[in-house]
């Protein structure tokens, strides 16, 4: 009989170790990712690029967009850029604010060179508004290239020219500038969005071009060729709340190229406030969920001679986001149960795994401060307190054995007792999925009196990246509930820096 | 496509080459963020373990 439990505890614990090893892969899928980005510097698109200036139709969807429609309007008509290649469509999704009287000012004061498109029944999201532009614009053989922007951004005076020149290649089919956080008004949470975008897009989507394969380019400067927006059949893909990813992976399927420039800066006003960066990103995460059941049958599938999103790589990348709450959650499973089963396991994993949390993060949040040296001044702090404080003080636990538990307490004359010990244990294990929950109360508490103190003290506690494991719950939830696909704008102030 | 000036297309290759020139700064970057890793390791290793 005691052979018969032996075994069954041996199985537990290997059960238990598994859960636990499910928290390192997006660990290590970063770590890789990250790695790859430094080879940027020898597997990029620039020596198939060369200057290329084709006649760019640039479309603006506009949705009672009144503040910042005209400062967008003459940013990019100040663009380097010849100014006969460039038109503008503004695609004013029924607004009821003066947007169409701004635009028309600037249609009358630029003849030939900014459009005013009127849908008079709007509130169908971004994709359908687009698409009412886009078909206007293929109907007439004038654009080369058509340019999907915000409303909202402002692109830097360089920055179309540097996008275009990918053009001069065929084979490539779009091409994604840096969206840089640029808010005028900036506080904690512009901060925390600076450096993931850093991490999500200077290095990220470097990592991507290396690897052939593109997640999404950025849908507030997305420019396709010609030929690239007629192969997916003339339109954005609606019918997701994901339309850029939808028409990124549509554009790979068709065996078009996709490159990211980094040098082609965009900026854009972010949320200032976790339940409007909340509502953004439920939108993009549940966007993600439907992509995900979408090409179910291109996942994991290595080998097409068109396109690389069937690579094990890009799997694993998009999946390891995708499924971190999930992964968070089974590794404290995992520690908790070794703990409880007395296994000295617990330890052994648990070093192991935070360790390489650790290191992984020390690494990519070094490469993140330097790859764009304006957010990494103004956003260092945020860039180390991206997991929160308190999993930085256990990832310091985690590397210098004693330092927290033994040298910390000496220095008051204290000592930790053995239950103080279990239970300090306990916490830390627990911590990565507690994390979230603190996520999800630091936006209950933020529309409350004590909100605008406690909710940031709650963010650097808890970390930033915890917040969006809270988000991506959210819209598993959403989704399997069937909730309304709403498509809620994100509200902007036009108080955007250049 | 527009018609630009030799001068404003030997400008533009001159902007393409500095941008892939800057690309290699990113080696240097992360030669800065091993040798921090390195650097941590090694305490770690000294004095920790």
């Amino acid at each position: 009989m005691n052979e018969f439990w032996d075994v069954m505890y041996n199985v537990l614990v290997v059960v238990l170790l598994i859960f636990v090893a499910t928290g390192a892969v997006p660990v290590i899928t970063a770590l890789v990712h990250f790695v790859i980005v430094p080879m940027h510097a020898f597997f990029n698109h620039y020596g198939q690029a060369e200057p290329y200036f084709p006649r760019v139709a640039v479309m603006v969807p506009a949705w009672n967009e009144g503040i910042v429609i005209g400062a967008t309007i003459e940013r990019l008509l100040a663009l380097d850029y010849p100014a006969e290649s460039l038109r503008i469509f503004v695609i004013d999704d029924a607004s009821t604010d003066d947007t169409p009287d701004v635009v028309g000012e600037w249609a009358a004061k630029e003849p030939g060179r900014v459009f005013l498109l009127r849908r008079e029944q709007g509130g169908q999201g971004k994709a359908h508004t687009l698409n009412h532009g886009i078909r206007i614009v293929l109907d007439d053989d004038w654009a080369q290239a058509v340019l999907i922007m915000d409303a909202d951004v402002i692109f830097t005076p360089s920055s179309l020219a540097k996008m275009t020149r990918h053009l001069s290649d065929p084979k490539v089919g779009a091409v994604s500038g840096y969206i840089a956080e640029g808010s005028r008004d900036r506080n904690y949470m512009t901060r925390f969005i600076a450096i993931e975008y850093v991490l999500a897009q200077l290095a990220s989507r470097r990592a991507q071009n290396v690897l052939g394969a593109h997640a999404c380019l950025a849908g507030g400067a997305q420019l396709h060729s010609r030929a690239n927006l007629e192969a997916i059949g003339g339109a954005i893909p609606t019918g997701t709340l994901a339309e850029d990813t939808v028409a990124t992976f549509e554009s790979q399927l068709h065996g078009r190229r996709m490159v990211f420039e980094p040098h082609a800066v965009v900026l854009a006003e972010e949320p200032g406030t976790i339940d409007a960066l909340w509502k953004q990103r439920l939108r993009w995460a549940r966007g993600n969920v439907q992509v995900s059941s979408i090409y179910r049958k291109v996942w994991f599938r290595p080998g097409h001679g068109v396109h690389h999103l069937g690579s094990i790589a890009f799997g694993a990348s998009w999946f390891s986001i995708f499924l971190l709450p999930f992964a968070m959650i089974l590794s404290s499973i995992g520690l908790v149960g070794l703990l409880l089963m007395q296994s000295d396991l617990a330890q052994v994993v648990f070093r192991v795994l935070w360790i390489l949390a650790a290191l992984t993060y020390i690494f990519s949040m070094l490469i993140g401060v330097q790859l764009d040296g304006r957010i990494g001044r103004s956003s260092w702090r945020e860039a180390f307190l991206f997991p929160g404080l308190v999993s930085f003080v256990v990832m310091i636990a985690a590397l210098f054995p004693g330092l927290i538990e033994d040298r910390l307490p000496a220095l008051f004359g204290m000592e930790l007792l053995p239950e103080g010990h279990l239970a300090l244990t306990l916490f830390i294990y627990l911590w990565i999925s507690i994390a979230m929950l603190g996520a999800w109360l630091a936006r209950v508490v933020e529309k409350t009196g004590v909100g605008r103190v406690l909710s940031p003290l709650l963010t650097y506690l808890v970390g930033y990246g915890p917040l969006l494991c809270a988000i991506t719950v959210d819209s598993y939830i959403k989704e399997w509930r069937k909730a309304d696909t709403v498509w809620i704008k994100t509200e902007k102030t036009g108080r955007v820096l250049g | 496509m527009s018609h630009t000036t030799r001068g404003e297309r030997g400008e533009a290759r001159e902007e393409l080459r500095r941008d892939r020139r800057k690309e290699y700064l990113l080696l240097v970057q992360a030669v800065i963020a091993v040798a921090v890793v390195a650097a941590i390791v090694w305490v770690r290793q000294a004095y920790f373990v």
